[in-house]
């Protein structure tokens, strides 16, 4: 059993929600993300501050229709840490 | 850039814990941009009828139909785009996924050998051959779009 792609900055339950939830999207806006995930303003930014740290994430804020919308995704290196994570959990319960 | 890469084991119970999370949360956000029944139904039927207008081959009432259905899709499918969007998602084209990539090339290989089928054995003389070609397309695009409205297959909840 590898244990090389097991990553604990992802494992913690609401950063590996918020890599679940990006993962099949190209961006998801922070409201959405908010909603999914049941948590307030300052508990995702925490914690997306600490995935965009390690390079996993990208934050991108624009001005749309008069309107300011934070979208974030989930950066190459973050797909691959997720996988990776993933690949390791499913490996650890055979 | 910070990587935390560790070599930390953890008990299987947490993993399953864990990966349950994952696949429970990712179900439920693909579950939320599912089409409702109806319009799964509608749009499944119009890209049946594509398909059967495209297999008829040089018939001039059915060129007039697909011709009819891409006037009428396309704007639907910017508008579908567009709305998405407003809810605050942009999905991708192409999922990052193998079992993605693999889903979604194999459906656009099984839709275009399905129209070409039809119409091959049209013009062989089999008159029923673009109904069916449409029908075969407009079921298996329905399950798709109800299993995979994101292009990642959903399984049962709680699934790993």
């Amino acid at each position: 059993m590898s244990d090389s792609g097991f990553d604990a900055l992802i494992h913690a339950p609401k950063r590996l929600q918020i890599c679940a939830v990006l993962a099949p999207l190209k961006e998801v806006e922070f409201k959405l993300l908010r909603e999914r995930l049941a948590v307030s303003d300052s508990v995702l930014s925490k914690q997306l501050k600490a995935l965009e740290d390690a390079g996993y994430v990208i934050l991108n804020k624009r001005t749309e229709n008069g309107r300011q919308r934070t979208w974030v995704s989930l950066s190459r290196e973050g797909r691959i840490a997720f996988s990776g994570h993933v690949k390791t959990l499913k490996e650890i319960i055979k | 850039m910070e990587c935390k890469m560790t070599n930390q084991k953890i008990p299987p119970e947490e993993a399953r814990s864990a990966l349950a999370d994952v696949k429970e949360i990712e179900d439920s956000t693909t579950d939320k941009f599912k089409n409702p029944p109806s319009k799964n139904a509608a749009i499944s039927l119009f890209f049946g009828l594509f398909s059967c207008a495209v297999a008829f081959d040089g018939v001039a009432f059915w060129n007039y139909v697909a011709l009819i259905i891409t006037l009428f899709f396309a704007p639907l499918l910017i508008l579908g785009f567009f709305y998405l969007r407003k809810l605050g998602v942009k999905p991708k084209l192409i999922p990052h996924s193998l079992s993605g990539k693999i889903l979604s090339y194999g459906m656009m290989v099984f839709f275009v050998a399905v129209i070409f089928s039809g119409e091959a054995f049209y013009v062989a003389g089999c008159s029923w051959a673009p109904y069916l070609a449409g029908l075969a397309n407009a079921v298996v695009y329905s399950i798709c779009m109800w299993k995979a409205p994101l292009g990642e297959w959903v399984s049962e909840k709680g699934e790993v």
